[in-house]
């Protein structure tokens, strides 16, 4: 791939236009790929995808056809992904909330399948036997060990342990994970 | 797609490009550029009466030294990150920081050494307006020569740009001030240059964005 790429950026270079299209085609599915697994969603991974490539096309004539492509390329890639982190961050200040804030939690859920997975979670939740419902709640969301759980609801620690993996178990056959 | 759009016009505008020279080229270019500068500064304001006795003082060349050491290195610096990946060799960039923290010691041991140097009389002095006709003309030419480029170190580059013009212009004030006091190098040669680094690194993001 790298030697590939090295061709394709000196055609451009030249002009050659169907190279150009090639590149900046298989640029974008590989720095979309590299960049969804550090990020929170793959809208933010595509939106700075995009920003490299029209960075590469301002800067073309900064690649030197004697040094390979890929290093030149990821060392854009990574400065667009820390410009895109600190106006992320700074316009997220103001947004700061906690975890438990669930409405903000599914505003910020953008993907449509997760989006509709973390509702078929609240409601599968939900669906469980109170007793269930309020030892998972402790453990799982509001963060109560097992100990203080136990020592809440006035039961064993193996009986909570128990409790919150038959609770688990169900939930992953519930909602298909 | 958004993106199979956005591809398609990039195709669209591409043009057969001129790549930039090798970052040696540019560097030796911009230097003798800075040379050129210097030696016109030196001719408009006269070189100093006693320049053949300071020449040889060993305070005097070492200071010349790293003046020289600022300006090569920011020139250097300067043409290595303006390839996004500074070709593989981002210890070019830093450098000009190295040889800057070596003079900044150098001065704190001189004001160390000759306390009695380093208050300087505080008023306007004429080497204050030296020091903008010593460094203006080479910033414009890093400056310009530097936007050429794409850098992904935008801050860096302020660093290099400003000890480049640094070092231009403490060797042009050393050549034609007579007065060698640590102080009045502080405050009035160096002080300007400190004053616009800190200036133009505070926007250096926005002044190399590209």
């Amino acid at each position: 791939m790298t030697s590939h790429w090295n061709e394709l950026a000196q055609l451009s270079q030249q002009g050659d236009k169907r190279a150009y299209n090639t590149l900046l085609s298989e640029v974008f599915s590989y720095v979309r790929n590299y960049l969804v697994g550090g990020l929170s969603n793959t809208d933010a991974a595509e939106d700075i995808a995009q920003d490299v490539l029209v960075s590469i096309h301002k800067s073309l004539h900064t690649y030197s056809p004697d040094m390979p492509f890929k290093p030149w390329m990821m060392a854009i890639v990574h400065f667009r992904r820390a410009d895109w982190l600190r106006s992320h961050y700074a316009k997220k200040k103001n947004k700061q909330t906690d975890l438990e804030d669930l409405a903000f939690q599914k505003q910020h859920v953008t993907e449509a399948p997760l989006a509709g997975e973390w509702k078929d979670m609240e409601a599968a939740v939900e669906r469980l036997p109170a007793k269930q419902k309020t030892i998972f709640k402790l453990v799982r969301i509001e963060g109560y060990s097992m100990e203080e759980a136990a020592e809440k609801m006035e039961m064993t620690v193996s009986a909570v342990k128990v409790s919150v993996h038959r609770t688990l178990k169900k939930l992953q056959g519930e909602v298909g994970r | 797609m958004k993106v199979d759009n956005l591809i398609d016009g990039l195709t669209a505008d591409l043009q057969p490009i001129q790549a930039l020279p090798h970052p040696f080229s540019r560097a030796l270019l911009w230097i003798l550029g800075g040379v050129l500068y210097l030696v016109g500064f030196v001719l408009i304001m006269a070189l100093r009466a006693d320049v053949g006795i300071m020449i040889v003082e060993p305070a005097a060349i070492t200071e010349l030294v790293f003046s020289l050491s600022l300006f090569l290195s920011g020139a250097f610096a300067s043409a290595w990150l303006s390839v996004p990946d500074k070709r593989g060799q981002p210890w070019v960039g830093r450098l000009p920081v190295i040889f800057g923290v070596g003079f900044g010691l150098w001065i704190a041991g001189r004001a160390f050494a000759d306390p009695g140097e380093i208050m300087p009389h505080l008023d306007l002095h004429h080497c204050m307006g030296t020091c903008v006709l010593a460094g203006f003309g080479p910033a414009l030419l890093i400056g310009w020569a530097s936007h050429k480029g794409a850098t992904t170190a935008p801050i860096l580059m302020a660093v290099a740009n400003i000890l480049f013009v640094t070092g231009i212009g403490l060797i042009g004030l050393k050549l034609t001030c007579d007065d060698d006091s640590v102080g009045h190098m502080l405050l009035m040669h160096l002080g300007p240059f400190i004053l616009a680094g800190f200036l133009i690194g505070l926007l250096a993001r926005r002044l190399y964005r590209w």
